[in-house]
């Protein structure tokens, strides 16, 4: 495995990922490995059976830098970021939602859309700060990302996880995730700061 | 559980008072706080959660639940406002001079004699007159000496909802009030009664228990089908408080125009304002039906203030926070049971998520524009 520059900011503390409940499961995204090549969403896509144009996982594709003319080296470079649902400890769509079909379990911190109680107002999406939750129009109700909750109850990572291509994903409770990002000194730890305390963690 | 022992336990922990919950404003937007049935009962055996009501044991029929729920989530079977007005009719035919109505425990002689005053509803209040009384006397007793006061405030309001609504209708003062001493000791009969009797009304009464209750014994605790929320909350029992109250006033012509406080309406009048998302929420949650969004080119919504029962659910759960109440509410819409348009705009297709939305000026709907902007800031923020 490359070797990871040391230094953890200081103003990332372990404090940002100290789970609600008992437990908080989530997805570490390592942005140095993501190569954009979307295989988490397919393999999100084909578990969970999302209709098209729904997708549980996005992968953004972001440039920074600007190639220079010829006579100098260009300075570009291109990140991709896989977005799956944050699994927020103070979930901004669980809050919004009028019929209270959202819910964050006990045993992992999964967030859940109730599917049976949903009206499909989309409360839920207008009030995520990640833009998260999405319309299902034929069902007419609102969907997201479960945190692969059915293999995850049963002892298996997320298909997503699974799946990368890269290994850059890596699936397991907030805490010791924290731990191994620490111990391997990863180059920064990420928290996409909001009031809502997103648990998926980026590195860099 | 056995079907033996569901019997068992209907005819034991009997009442009469049936239950649809899917009508609650508990039920329908878990994060209400209504809470006056349970507040209210006199016997304190209902229990309120997300779930709606229950009763539990200890129901003495008295029926104040069903006057106070807004919703009409409380049914009567034996002694509903229907077969009350009933009887007051028959009374009025015989002596159509002032009718009066007492309580079980006001020592007093009158024409109707209720549980509770707080049994009382705006339709059995003005019935009398609007049957053919010349007017009608309430006999109040001093409410904080009974045991069973709790519900003691509510008729002050039923009372003062129907001053409104005689107002309306009359243009001399019809609803009197009067106090009365209590009734402190429980009187003997005026004969001795039978243990043959006795027991022959006793056995009447288990068996009409049973009669009412049997079709209504769920197969599970959930209710005997599985339906998803969101048919639960369209199908809207008829509202029989409000539909006895429209009957009563079949026909009746105003004398003037009446506009009431928000706070001392049967009804609210809203208004929606630009902010509207058309995500109908209000029109899904509401428990009467009283808005509606008829199809159309262009998306609609209506409302009629007669059918609307002031839960206040929808002005509660509008995130955009475009519905509001008026302040004030005209009552006359009661006799004319309108129907209004009360927010319209045009409809286009989002480019992205095909998806409708409201307005004209762009091909991307507001989600999911706001969706984008969203994660872009998510990336930037991590990428900084």
């Amino acid at each position: 495995m490359p070797e990871r520059s040391p230094v953890l900011p200081r103003e990332v503390t372990e404090r940002s990922f100290k789970a609600k409940g008992p437990k908080q499961y989530t997805i570490w995204v390592d942005l140095e490995f993501c190569i954009g090549c979307h295989a988490c969403t397919m393999a999100c896509k084909a578990e969970n059976n999302t209709p098209v144009g729904l997708d549980y996982n996005r992968v953004i594709e972001i440039e920074q830098g600007e190639f220079k003319d010829s006579t100098k080296r260009p300075d570009l470079r291109t990140f991709f970021v896989a977005m799956p649902c944050m699994h927020c400890g103070k979930p901004a769509c669980l809050a919004a939602c009028p019929v209270s079909a959202i819910t964050k379990r006990e045993e992992d911190g999964i967030v859940l859309i109730n599917k049976d109680k949903c009206i499909g107002c989309r409360y839920c999406s207008w009030a995520c700060p990640y833009g998260v939750p999405q319309f299902n129009a034929e069902a007419n109700v609102m969907e997201k990302c479960t945190l692969c909750v059915h293999r995850v109850s049963k002892g298996i990572v997320p298909a997503c996880v699974e799946t990368c291509v890269a290994k850059a994903r890596f699936f397991g409770e907030v805490n010791s995730l924290v731990d191994i990002i620490k111990r391997k000194r990863a180059k920064r730890v990420l928290a996409g700061a909001s009031s809502t305390v997103p648990s998926v963690i980026y590195t860099r | 559980m056995v079907f033996g022992e569901r019997m068992a336990r209907a005819v034991a922990g009997a009442h009469s008072v049936g239950v649809e919950a899917s009508v609650c404003s508990r039920f329908r937007m878990p994060k209400s706080d209504c809470n006056d049935c349970a507040a209210l009962c006199p016997e304190s055996v209902i229990e309120l959660s997300e779930n709606g009501p229950e009763i539990l044991g200890g129901c003495t029929d008295c029926g104040v639940c069903y006057s106070v729920c807004p919703n009409g989530v409380f049914t009567l079977k034996d002694r509903d406002d229907d077969v009350i007005l009933n009887e007051i009719r028959e009374s009025v035919k015989r002596n159509n001079g002032v009718f009066r109505i007492s309580c079980n425990w006001g020592d007093a002689e009158s024409d109707l004699v209720l549980p509770c005053l707080s049994r009382l509803t705006e339709s059995l209040l003005a019935g009398p007159v609007l049957v053919g009384a010349a007017s009608i006397e309430l006999l109040v007793p001093p409410c904080g000496e009974c045991l069973t006061h709790q519900a003691a405030p509510h008729f002050k309001s039923v009372v003062r909802n129907t001053r409104h609504l005689l107002r309306m209708l009359y243009s001399e003062e019809k609803l009197f009030t009067k106090n009365v001493p209590i009734n402190s000791f429980v009187e003997e009969p005026d004969e001795p009664v039978s243990r043959r009797d006795f027991l022959g009304a006793l056995r009447k009464k288990a068996s009409d228990v049973v009669a009412v209750s049997l079709p209504e014994i769920p197969m599970d605790k959930n209710g005997s089908v599985d339906k998803p929320f969101h048919t639960v909350l369209l199908e809207r029992p008829q509202n029989v408080k409000r539909s006895t109250l429209l009957n009563l006033l079949n026909g009746c012509l105003p004398v003037e125009r009446v506009e009431v406080p928000k706070d001392e309406s049967l009804m609210a009048e809203i208004e929606i304002g630009p902010e509207c998302t058309g995500c109908d929420t209000c029109v899904t949650l509401c428990p009467t039906g009283a808005i509606s969004r008829p199809t159309g080119d262009n998306y609609q919504l209506t409302f009629r203030p007669h059918l609307c029962v002031n839960c206040l659910v929808c002005e509660k759960s509008c995130m955009a926070g475009a519905l509001k109440t008026k302040e004030s509410v005209l009552l006359n819409h009661l006799l004319t049971r309108d129907r209004k348009v009360i927010f319209e705009s045009a409809k286009s297709v989002c480019g992205i998520c095909h998806q409708e939305f409201l307005g004209s000026g762009s091909d991307v709907c507001p989600m999911c524009a706001r969706s984008h902007n969203k994660n872009m800031a998510m990336v930037m923020s991590l990428l900084a």
